[in-house]
């Protein structure tokens, strides 16, 4: 089983501090939910986390161990931004050559596949290829997975499809995942963080959602 | 000998995955860089043309760090980093162009 947790992060953009007092922990075999409102500073979490983005101060362990300088090279975590992952001159093909995914996985979850794997992300629907930006990662070597917005662009029907397939992999992989999608959050989560005023606040009762002004009624 | 031989392609895929960021301007760019020097037919000449397509290389990089960068995530999950991305992007130009280079002084 592996563990990630981080905490002493601290960012500021000029004098306006975004986070401050932030204490996370995911383990294999849970799913970590994590809602903020809009501007509180969750893709700057996570990219900070991931490694692409300095922070005035910050602490990633990777079980136990301090993750130090360039970590990204050792792939620990995979990160799935809020944008377009793939960059539009990649082919699917190529993509899952290089992420060395499972394509056979992928195809079971997304059988039209078969119809654009050899042409460019750009030519396909926003939707498809967002559904398989996701599943490109759930089924890539990467021990943890950080998604920012994964259910973003999806149809419903996709949406419950990625649910159900997190639940299935949380076995052999962490993940973090945000989403303003907060029920289908809630709902697959086995622990919940709220991040408010810079500071990230495990959820145990649903009432901290309204308490922290996330949520206007549950 | 085989894994060897793999992850070395899939370097060097990635590595090229990286230069087509700025892949079609900076092979034309080479290319008129190429042609006028030929044209010019002073070996001396290939300095200003050499610094100027370094010049746009440059131009291309800050380019791709203003609009594309956002992109680099695929690459940060198998492992480059952004400096990598940049890296690997400026060597495989510098390198086509100095291979067009040689390429032109050996044969005149």
């Amino acid at each position: 089983m592996n563990t990630l947790d981080f905490d002493s992060l601290y960012l500021e953009f000029g004098f306006n501090r975004v986070l401050s007092s932030i204490h996370m922990k995911c383990t294999t075999g849970k799913l970590t939910g994590l809602l903020g409102r809009n501007g509180s500073g969750k893709s700057c979490l996570m990219r900070i986390v991931q490694g692409s983005m300095k922070a005035e101060s910050s602490s990633v362990r990777f079980n136990g161990k301090t993750l130090q300088g360039n970590y990204i090279k050792d792939q620990v975590i995979g990160y799935l931004p809020q944008d377009n992952l793939l960059p539009a001159f990649i082919t699917f093909s190529q993509a899952i050559d290089l992420y060395d995914a499972d394509y056979r996985k992928i195809e079971r979850q997304l059988p039209d596949i078969k119809n654009f794997i050899d042409r460019k992300s750009s030519e396909v629907s926003g939707g498809q290829r967002r559904f398989f930006e996701a599943l490109l990662l759930v089924y890539s070597n990467h021990p943890f997975c950080i998604m920012d917005e994964p259910f973003s662009g999806l149809t419903p029907v996709n949406v419950e499809k990625l649910m159900v397939i997190l639940q299935e992999e949380k076995s052999k992989k962490g993940f973090i995942i945000t989403d303003h999608l907060h029920r289908s959050i809630r709902s697959i989560s086995d622990d919940l963080y709220v991040l408010a005023h810079g500071k990230t606040y495990k959820i145990t009762d649903e009432e901290q959602l309204l308490e922290l002004g996330y949520l206007n009624e549950l | 000998m085989v894994i060897v031989c793999c992850r070395a392609m899939r370097r060097i895929a990635i590595v090229i995955s990286c230069f087509k960021f700025i892949a079609i301007p900076s092979i034309i760019i080479t290319l008129l860089s190429v042609i006028t020097f030929l044209n010019s037919g002073n070996v001396f000449s290939i300095i200003v043309v050499f610094w100027a397509k370094i010049i746009t290389t440059c131009l291309l990089v800050a380019y791709v760090y203003a609009f594309r960068s956002k992109q680099f995530f695929f690459f940060n999950n198998l492992g480059y980093s952004n400096a990598a991305v940049y890296r690997n992007m400026i060597l495989v130009d510098v390198g086509l162009a100095l291979a067009s280079f040689m390429f032109v002084l050996l044969t005149l």
